[in-house]
């Protein structure tokens, strides 16, 4: 994260504030700054400076993909292409200083209070690293909440289908806690391939070393064999205790942007902190920074589901509105009927809720010409694709989560929309149409230079 | 627990004794303190096993 840091600063993208912040303004400078930030001075915490906002444009998760911000599906795909196996070394910076047993204490670091409504301070950035229990699986990755309950406990939300889940539903089955290492503090791309919803089986690690373009360094846990990311700047190692979904957590403003409910979750305790000298708290500002850093993994699921179904994609974009996770728009080289087929493969993808489709003379990051496209090229009684019964997410309020038993999963529907021009329609009618002239007749030509200038 | 943390506690239980609070009221009442001191308080509240949360995620302590 270090060398990430410092490539923003000499690019001049990263805001650094020396002077004294409360920790209670963690989230707020974060939210005002819409841009990376680090604070340097945090009242308190003489050992630890707070990053965050990384994720807060387009352009900078095509920079870390190193592709055009229109093609950051393309640039996840070659990463996951030339995935890199991760190298172990001897020595690791976050073995600087050790706390374990009654020393463990998670207030040694500023964990904020992200939302007015939430349910206690959360660690954001975490990234939760675990082994199947059952040795069958291998290691997992993944992007969980962590909600600050005693100097050596936090809630973590398990509610919904990922693999962590799978993993502790398997070692409650053999009765037993499911150790865990969570690192926080790593470069984007670690976090980035973190929230890719990977087959099982396939290493986030792998994925990382593709983005980055070099191996991502690891050590091993202190108190467990998990392997952790040797530059991260925390990592804490504990285990998930084999409880069940039976303690409230939450509420928490989820990265839908809506302020969620409370809901039943397990509860993780740490027997062992390692941690750099002078570290670096990672928060992310949810929830629009994590809408950001869920676009390359959702628009790279959908490309892949497409081109697997044999679709000549375009382009993909996961909307801002839609926390680039349920809502996608998608333009093809369309052959017959494949408005359709792309439709349906897109909303095979676990999370997307709404798809739509349409044709590659659509500039998708132009919300305008979607519009004229949805209005212009659907016929609603033809192209609407409607799909009841499948996986939903506790986080849409629709699906009314808090009606469900403990630990229970959500179901909804999902909605397509072909926005592609009708077979039988000949082209010609989507001609757009051109102004006579435009491209000979200057209305400076018409002006003194004075108002020439008020016309810029 | 150090005197100001003892502080802290007493203002907590005082304050869920009577009203169910936001985990951020709390905070906002509390602004001498440190942010750090507040969250060791909390932490301790919670292991004594007194602090419980209604529905709509306030806290209140059991009488």
């Amino acid at each position: 994260m270090r060398k990430f840091l410092s490539d923003l600063n000499d690019n001049g993208q990263l805001l650094i504030i020396k002077k004294e912040i409360d920790p209670r303004d963690i989230s707020a400078i974060i939210s005002h700054a819409q841009a990376p930030v680090l604070m340097e001075n945090v009242s308190g915490y003489d050992n630890f400076s707070i990053a965050g906002g990384f994720f807060s444009k387009r352009a900078i998760i095509a920079k870390i993909l190193n592709c055009s911000d229109k093609k950051v599906a393309q640039g996840f795909n070659e990463a996951v292409k030339r995935m890199i196996s991760p190298m172990q070394v001897a020595k690791s910076p976050v073995k600087e200083r050790i706390m374990k047993g009654t020393d463990v204490d998670l207030t040694e670091f500023p964990i904020p209070l992200m939302h007015v409504h939430d349910g206690g301070p959360y660690i954001t950035g975490g990234i939760v690293i675990a082994e199947d229990p059952l040795g069958e699986f291998g290691t997992n990755l993944g992007m969980y909440r962590l909600m600050y309950r005693t100097k050596n406990t936090t809630g973590i939300d398990l509610v919904n289908a990922s693999d962590l889940r799978t993993f502790y539903q398997r070692a409650l089955k053999i009765n037993k806690p499911l150790p865990i290492s969570v690192a926080i503090g790593v470069h984007p791309a670690l976090m980035m391939a973190a929230t890719y919803k990977a087959p099982l089986g396939l290493s986030e690690y792998e994925i990382a070393g593709g983005i980055q373009g070099a191996p991502v360094e690891l050590t091993v846990s202190e108190t467990n064999d998990i392997l952790v990311p040797a530059h991260a700047e925390i990592i804490l190692e504990g285990e998930i205790l084999p409880i069940g979904w039976v303690e409230p957590e939450g509420p928490f403003g989820e990265f839908a942007g809506y302020q969620g409910e409370v809901k039943w979750n397990p509860i993780v305790r740490f027997n062992c902190i390692t941690l750099r000298e002078k570290a670096i708290y990672y928060a992310l500002g949810m929830p629009w920074e994590n809408d950001w850093l869920l676009a390359p993994s959702t628009e790279f699921s959908v490309l892949r589901a497409l081109i697997n179904a044999g679709i000549k994609v375009h382009e993909v974009r996961s909307t801002t509105g839609g926390a680039c996770f349920w809502h996608v728009i998608i333009s093809i080289e369309k052959r017959a009927g494949e408005g359709k087929n792309a439709l349906l493969s897109a909303l095979s993808v676990g999370a997307i809720k709404f798809a739509v489709v349409t044709d590659s003379d659509v500039n998708i990051f132009d919300q305008e010409e979607v519009d004229r496209a949805l209005i212009f090229r659907v016929r609603p009684e033809e192209d609407v694709v409607i799909l009841k019964g499948v996986r939903a997410n506790h986080v849409d309020p629709t699906v009314e989560a808090w009606k469900l038993p403990k630990g229970e999963l959500p179901v909804t529907s999902k909605i397509g929309i072909d926005a592609t021009i009708p077979e039988s329609i000949p082209l010609q009618r989507y001609q757009i149409a051109q102004p006579y002239g435009l491209d000979l007749a200057h209305i400076k030509d018409y002006f003194t230079s004075e108002k020439e200038d008020n016309l810029r | 627990m150090t005197e100001k943390q003892e502080q802290i506690t007493t203002i907590i239980t005082e304050a869920l004794m009577h009203k169910h609070l936001l985990f951020s009221a709390i905070i906002d009442s509390l602004s001498e303190f440190t942010y750090r001191d507040i969250l060791l308080s909390w932490g301790e509240l919670r292991e004594e096993g007194l602090l419980k949360m209604d529905q709509e995620g306030l806290y209140y302590l059991e009488k």
